[in-house]
């Protein structure tokens, strides 16, 4: 059973209350609507898929980020591919979600609610399709016109998280695919 | 004889590029004509949802389900409309994606407004989510 979100909220919540009052830097951040893409990029073909609904949560005062996205949600060109990539490789029905939790490289560092612009290293764990392994991204935070933007992108190695491809396929996929994140992150109001 | 014969192979060959041909331009499913496996509010199927989803996955994911509610809110990015349906828990909502393979007799929707929906349902992460919508009930100004 997954922590919800919600519950999750509640935690980063609890958590960041019972610590030291910090200066500068906090708040907590969240987007339910990440664009996600996906690119396969192999000798016979390029496969493409994105979606619009990718969840993250992130809490400025400890660096600490949750993202997640629901694997049916990703739409694809041709409908065959959508069909293989849910039935045979992901098996969203088994594993319905993607899960990173992870945490920010000096996230005091990180001024959202001045403009600029901010890089900084998240590190954690990714699950997919039921397999967790670390892994590491760079993300770019823009901060401007009050909208605060954040982007990352990192290749994933498909045989790393126990996605078989069948020996026909394997000129048509590519054994590492590139993901690329784009969300605009607003500010949890407290109520 | 071997005339007969190449041209018996020839039909065959030619009858397995078009079938080849079929199956990789195999149509995303036609969810306006499909018949939902499920019809319920925004909040019943929410409700479900959070008490045990992994009951309500094997109920409702890749399923076609027609769901009912209001609209809380509509955003629109990179021509991918989402509905957002209210629902008794002002933590959570339905989210509908409208399909991107589908043409849409409206693509604006006002808040408010009481909305009848079908598409296929992707899970839940905070939102319920269902992709590859369509609206059942248009409005008629």
């Amino acid at each position: 059973m997954q922590l919800k979100p919600v519950l999750i909220i509640a935690f980063l919540v609890s958590v960041t209350g019972s610590l030291p009052a910090q200066t500068g830097a906090g708040g907590r951040y969240f987007t339910r609507g990440a664009a996600i893409q996906f690119f396969s990029d192999s000798p016979l073909e390029k496969i493409e898929a994105s979606t619009n609904s990718g969840n993250c949560v992130l809490d400025l005062a400890t660096g600490k980020l949750e993202a997640a996205v629901l694997i049916n949600s990703f739409n694809f060109k041709k409908a065959l591919m959508q069909e293989h990539f849910n039935e045979n490789y992901m098996e969203s029905s088994k594993f319905p979600k993607a899960v990173f939790k992870g945490s920010l490289d000096k996230p005091q560092e990180l001024t959202l609610s001045k403009d600029g612009t901010y890089k900084t290293m998240l590190k954690g764990e990714m699950t997919i399709h039921g397999i967790t392994r670390p892994m590491q991204t760079e993300v770019v935070f823009r901060v401007g016109d009050g909208k605060i933007f954040a982007e990352t992108a990192f290749d994933v190695t498909v045989a790393d998280y126990g996605i078989r491809i069948p020996a026909l396929m394997r000129d048509n996929i590519a054994k590492i695919v590139r993901l690329t994140v784009k969300s605009e992150l607003q500010e949890l109001k407290k109520t | 004889m071997k005339s007969k014969l190449t041209l018996l192979i020839l039909i065959l060959a030619l009858s397995g590029v078009y079938i080849g041909y079929r199956m990789w331009n195999k149509p995303h499913l036609d969810i306006a004509s499909a018949g939902p496996a499920a019809s319920l509010t925004a909040s019943e199927l929410l409700a479900e949802y959070q008490s045990d989803e992994s009951v309500a996955n094997a109920k409702y994911l890749n399923k076609v389900i027609s769901i009912n509610g209001v609209i809380e809110a509509v955003s629109k990015e990179a021509d991918q409309v989402s509905i957002r349906l209210a629902t008794e828990d002002v933590m959570a909502t339905v989210i509908c994606n409208l399909d991107p393979f589908s043409s849409h007799a409206e693509t604006e929707f006002v808040t408010g407004r009481n909305i009848n929906l079908k598409g296929v349902c992707s899970g839940i992460l905070t939102d319920v989510v269902l992709d590859r919508c369509v609206v059942i009930n248009p409005s008629f100004k």
